[in-house]
């Protein structure tokens, strides 16, 4: 049974159609990336996965569990973290915090237990060992006190990526992580990746504009356009499929 | 972020603020010393306002009704039942949550100016409230603070409310500036414990970013309603303080207006919204202006304080628009940064407010 199923999943805002009849499956353990042109519907995808958007067809099913049907803030819980595109950090929190955030859902303790503050003393400081180890496996433990406000964009994305890993994940989706970074960074993004997955036991969903990235790290690639699937296949098949390179290039075919 | 105040000046700090709270009702006649009382009950109430406004972002110009809400239910439980009244504080909480998730409700589908408008209708709504059941709350005369007691007929003003000291050698108003003033500590503790929590961490990045609470597992329409909820109860707490404690043996509809609820946001901006301190500085900085200077200015200006309360605020927005502690803390910053010859820590604004990190 694949990790991650998608079936014929359709999105429309108006009459414009975002996703339609999207279909693919990830496996457990695969490190999956999905690219196509901008306005495919990649993020689209990334969004109805983490109930961002509701889905208008389709289903969405995550180790067997119908993901439609749980509200967005259940879906860290089941084990599926994410980044953004565009970043979605906290600035009113340090670095520390905002990863702390990210393991929201492996955590307990309401309103009493917090306002009493004894209760939830060791937990504290298990999150913040938890949230340290992350930072100083991504090389951020430097910055672990200080606001995001004002860091470079690649360390915000490398932050987002440590928030997402302090949720222990099963499915990690990664939006664009490469963007905005030097070409020798996104070989050690590459590599970085490659490791964390061995590491945490990650399936991961890629999407990437770096082709060379994609290629290199990537044992399936899912290829969209308009919304749909154009091809699914390894490196080497994509590499050829005159479908892909007429969405890539405009080419007649 | 650690705070980057050293610990001797955190200890001494505190020990010396500790002392001053202690000697101030040995030192000033009762009038003063219940207006200290009065401000108080601000500064619980604001902190209150703070904990929903300032850390979760939702806006509310009603927390006045909110505070006026918990002072009627502890003065009305205090004379219609034999309920101990500190125990009507507690209950007058409890209420003041019921009444603040329902007032929240709105807030899961409307935001910013639109959920103030809504809070703003709370307020100009709360008045007219009290009139209408004038049978329970005195209507525009206002509540006689009287106590069931043996001998005594219910409802009859040869009855107050009385503080007595169980501690000889302490008059009325310090024994109820003391009590006051713990209540007061307990409310800053415990909101203090709150914003450094999970559950503070939540708060703000639901303010800040609720897509990416939301996809961090936290249920963001829970936590806001909550939070209204908590931040209600607190102003309740305020109101409740204020029914029973401030020396006067009336609660009357006035002291409850849509201005005190613009009062209480001035209070959480002008100490520092997203601060634990701050609204207890912001009461104190509106304590100090409308009982203290504001009484001494020359009789042409007898009306003019309010106005001269905004001129300030527009000075302070544009001199320190992260309140008297939000500033303190970034001039702290800098200092600490120069000193250590790092980098300056860079804080370009993308935050609203700054939070506190105590």
């Amino acid at each position: 049974m694949p990790l991650l199923d998608i079936q014929s999943v359709g999105v429309h805002f108006g009459g414009v159609s975002a996703l339609d009849g999207l279909s693919f499956s990830i496996d457990e353990g695969q490190l999956a990336a999905l690219i196509g042109p901008n306005g495919a519907g990649k993020t689209t995808l990334f969004n109805v996965v983490s109930r961002i958007y509701d889905a208008d067809e389709g289903s969405v099913t995550f180790d067997g569990e119908d993901l439609l049907a749980l509200p967005a803030y259940r879906i860290a819980e089941l084990g599926v973290g994410r980044t953004f595109q565009n970043l979605a950090l906290v600035p009113g929190l340090s670095v520390l915090e905002n990863v702390i955030v990210g393991a929201h859902s492996r955590s307990t303790g309401g309103f009493w237990t917090a306002a009493l503050r004894f209760p939830q003393l060791a937990e504290e400081r298990r999150l913040v060992a938890r949230a340290m180890e992350v930072l100083e496996r991504l090389g951020l433990a430097d910055l672990a006190q200080r606001p995001c406000a004002g860091l470079p964009f690649g360390t915000l994305k490398r932050i987002e990526f440590a928030r997402a890993l302090a949720g222990e994940p099963r499915l990690l989706m990664l939006d664009e992580p490469a963007s905005g970074l030097t070409h020798g960074e996104v070989d050690e993004l590459g590599d970085l990746i490659r490791q964390i997955r061995t590491e945490f036991d990650l399936t991961v969903l890629l999407v990437e504009h770096h082709m060379s990235m994609v290629m290199a790290l990537s044992e399936k690639i899912v290829v969209m356009d308009l919304g749909s699937k154009i091809a699914e296949g390894s490196p080497a098949e994509i590499r050829d499929n005159p479908a892909v390179i007429s969405a890539y290039l405009g080419a007649s075919t | 972020m650690r705070s980057t105040t050293p610990n001797w000046l955190r200890w001494g700090g505190g020990a010396l603020i500790a002392v001053v709270l202690i000697a101030l009702p040995f030192q000033f006649e009762a009038f003063r010393v219940n207006q200290f009382i009065t401000w108080m009950c601000i500064a619980v109430a604001a902190a209150g306002l703070n904990l929903l406004t300032g850390y979760n972002g939702q806006i509310s110009v009603g927390h006045g009704a909110l505070y006026g809400l918990g002072a009627y239910a502890a003065a009305i439980l205090v004379t219609r039942t034999t309920v101990p009244m500190l125990l009507t504080i507690v209950i007058a909480a409890v209420i003041c949550f019921v009444a603040g998730v329902a007032i929240g409700l709105p807030a899961l589908r409307i935001k910013g100016l639109y959920l103030a408008l809504v809070t703003l209708a709370v307020a100009v709504l709360f008045p007219a409230l009290v009139e209408q059941f004038s049978s329970l709350t005195g209507g525009g005369r206002g509540l006689a603070l009287v106590v069931p007691q043996e001998g005594c007929p219910r409802g009859r003003p040869e009855c107050p409310v009385r503080w007595e000291s169980p501690f000889g050698g302490l008059e009325n108003d310090q024994w109820r500036y003391f009590l006051a003033l713990a209540i007061t500590v307990v409310a800053f503790v415990l909101v203090a414990n709150l914003v450094k929590s999970r559950v503070g961490r939540s708060l703000v990045a639901i303010r800040d970013n609720d897509i990416a609470a939301e996809s961090s597992g936290i249920n963001v329409s829970r936590t806001k309603i909550i939070t209204f909820g908590v931040s209600a109860a607190i102003a309740g707490v305020g109101g409740g303080m204020l029914a029973l404690l401030n020396g006067n043996p009336r609660v009357n509809p006035t002291s409850f207006t849509l201005l005190v609820s613009i009062y209480l946001l001035v209070a959480v901006v002008v100490g520092g919204a997203s601060t634990v301190i701050g609204p207890a500085i912001g009461a104190l900085v509106y304590g100090v202006f409308t009982d203290v200077i504001g009484p001494e200015l020359p009789g042409r200006f007898e009306n003019a304080t309010p106005v001269i309360l905004g001129v300030l605020l527009i000075i302070q927005m544009l001199v320190a628009p992260n309140g008297i502690v939000g500033q303190f803390k970034e001039i702290q910053a800098k200092m600490a940064s120069r000193r250590s010859g790092g980098a300056p820590e860079v804080h370009n604004g993308a935050t609203p407010v700054e939070r506190d990190t105590p």
